[in-house]
């Protein structure tokens, strides 16, 4: 099968017009150069377009590029994991889409064909999509031949944002201004008593400073309200036999898969403002993986951007069979210690503000690390009571983070391996973490942090049971 | 508890005295350069390849494994303590590693792998080369023998 025509001639335009634009940048009389460019892009992309050719052979997707150098792809398709239909505003224009075939290999194996009529794309995507599905059948009936029934079903629909893209816009905009603006207006105070030298010149910086503050709080709200709007504008996932598909996106359409089986854990997200208004996301975490190979990829996939918290809960419960208790809090030393952490960082944060205003800052800048010491019983508090776990009748659920807090529901039969670490500084207290080691990357594992040392040993091999449990 | 081969202390501690040596020589030489007080640049020399000798003995003294029934644990760590289970269901494949000071004095290092990430954390160094092969042998029929059909994620 070939590529789209149409798509060959946005890839002439678009590359030529990339071209030109980049050397008129750095040499603006080249733009006189843009139809020889034009001319040269045009004949290789239909050199490249004629020796695309892509195929589906023994439910194989065989793929033949290349204009000087010949590249010959072959993708089993039990090994695909995911494949994509990605649009943006101009291929909408043309009508064109781009789908890209991902497998377990890592990015070495991974197939793009740019670009494919939008209806032709569809349909690539529901063919591979069910090869795979009767390959996999296939394999698991030790090869019997038996009719394909589960990839075509129609979906359900396991999510649909309908009215809550005003809200998740809204938040998201709200929570990163909250982040921004207090930057900003303690920047503010700190630069303007580091340059003022009199306190009328000092509360005329601050307000020029606070002007500015504002002005780029609001730009902020609106770009990352405007980001998410466009991004997650009709997000909707629908469960089709085992497979989670989703769609989004305004101006750019993206969609794409997720098999349930592959979910290794989830991730509710709720952020200080989510929490006060009542509202979580729901995210689900893959990992890639084939037998033999070292690495293994993660990939996280939004199931739910925003909605009430109840009804996060009760999406994730279709999921995972997720029982939630009350969560266990840490030790109480540990809030201790974030007091501690906190009071020292302002001593620190006093020194610096000491010294600045011996060297010529206004004193006002004292301010700074005395609004630290302040809000620190505060703040470990805080930090403290969002921190949690809880052992579920299958699955471990784990909490952490103020700002943005993340619980992390993780099935006992998923856990890789267990690790007890204690760092120099826990000791003092004698703390310690446990690390659930799940399959995929480093930093999306669970850590159950500060609990008290004979505790967490305890815990440890209660952890390890339930593992061996879910397994045998 | 199984502890290390006593070699490996040995290795560890004069790879730290060279290590520790470039670095102090460094400091050295910056601190004769700034202060030029005699005394203190023999300190700065000796600070680094000191510590980092002594962290190297307690590396040893803190360094023990166990082959359990159902899993593999590991514990070591000197200022931060890390103790680890990896239950042998999990296991991919294991590999012994032998380095070429490893080889003249006839260790040997094992290493586990699991589809989880922290790899680092499952090495076993200091082993004599006989202990590592049968390790090796062990822990692969121990594998085989919990796996029953289970892909390992």
């Amino acid at each position: 099968m070939k590529l789209s025509k149409k798509g060959m001639y946005y890839r002439i335009f678009a590359r030529s017009a990339s071209t030109a634009l980049i050397l008129a940048f750095i040499f603006p009389p080249a733009i006189l150069l843009f139809l020889p460019i034009l001319a040269l892009v045009g004949a290789y992309e239909y050199l490249y377009w004629q020796n695309f050719e892509f195929e589906f052979e023994e439910g194989d997707l065989k793929i033949t590029s290349g204009v000087i150098t010949k590249n010959k792809l072959d993708i089993p398709v039990r090994r695909i994991q995911d494949i994509d239909v990605n649009k943006n505003i101009v291929h909408r224009i043309f009508e064109i889409a781009q789908v890209n075939v991902k497998t377990a290999g890592g990015s070495t194996s991974k197939a793009s064909l740019k670009y494919l009529d939008e209806e032709e794309a569809e349909k690539i995507k529901r063919k591979l999509r069910e090869l795979k599905n009767r390959r996999e059948k296939q394999e698991e009936s030790e090869s019997q031949d038996i009719p394909v029934s589960g990839s075509q079903e129609e979906g359900e629909t396991f999510y649909e944002i309908s009215d809550s893209i005003w809200t998740y816009s809204f938040v998201t905009g709200a929570s990163s201004v909250v982040f921004i603006s207090l930057l900003l207006f303690m920047g503010a105070i700190g630069y303007s008593s580091y340059v003022a030298t009199s306190t009328s010149q000092l509360v005329g910086y601050i307000i020029i400073g606070f002007v500015l503050a504002l002005i780029g709080s609001t730009f902020v709200f609106i770009t990352s309200s405007l980001s998410v709007f466009l991004d997650f504008y009709d997000f909707k996932v629908v469960k089709r036999g085992d497979i989670f598909e989703y769609e989004k996106g305004l101006l750019n359409k993206k969609g794409g898969s997720l098999p349930e089986e592959k979910i290794q854990k989830l991730e509710i997200t709720e952020n200080f403002l989510m929490r006060r208004l009542g509202y979580a996301s729901l995210k689900a975490e893959t990992a890639g993986y084939e037998t033999g190979e070292e690495d293994t990829t993660t990939s996280t996939k939004t199931l739910i951007p925003l909605d009430s918290k109840e009804k996060v809960y009760e999406h994730a419960r279709q999921i995972g069979e997720l029982d939630i208790n009350q969560m266990n809090n840490i030790s109480n030393k540990a809030h201790k210690r974030y007091r501690h952490r906190y009071f020292a960082l302002s001593t620190v944060g006093l020194a610096m503000a000491i010294s600045l205003s011996l060297i010529g800052a206004h004193p006002v800048i004292i301010a700074l690390p005395i609004a630290g010491f302040l809000v620190s019983g505060k703040a470990s508090t805080l930090k403290w009571d969002n921190m949690g776990y809880s052992l579920g009748k299958e699955n471990l659920l784990v909490m952490n983070g103020f700002w943005t807090r993340r619980t992390y529901i993780a099935p006992y039969f998923r856990f890789q391996n267990l690790i007890t670490s204690e760092t120099i500084f826990q000791r003092r207290w004698s703390l310690a973490t446990i690390t659930v080691d799940t399959a995929g990357d480093k930093v999306v594992n669970p850590r159950i942090i500060d609990l008290d040392r004979n505790h967490a040993h305890q815990l440890d091999n209660k952890l390890f049971d339930k593992f061996q449990n879910s397994i045998y | 508890m199984e502890r290390l081969e006593q070699k490996i202390r040995s290795v560890w501690i004069t790879t730290s005295i060279i290590i520790g040596s470039i670095i102090g020589a460094v400091l050295a030489l910056i601190t004769q350069f700034i202060l030029g007080i005699t005394l203190v640049t023999i300190l700065m020399f000796l600070a680094f390849p000191s510590l980092l000798a002594i962290h190297a003995y307690y590396r040893y003294n803190n360094w023990f494994f166990k082959v359990h029934e159902d899993h593999l644990e590991i514990n070591h760590g000197v200022l931060s303590k890390v103790s680890a289970v990896v239950p042998y269901v999990r296991v991919q494949h294991i590999d012994t590693n032998r380095g070429p000071i490893e080889r003249t004095l006839g260790l040997a290092s094992l290493r586990v792998y699991t589809a989880g990430s922290r790899g680092a954390d499952m090495r076993i160094p200091g082993l004599s080369k006989k202990r590592a092969e049968e390790m090796q042998e062990e822990l692969k029929a121990k594998a085989i023998e919990s796996e029953q059909g289970f892909d390992g994620v």
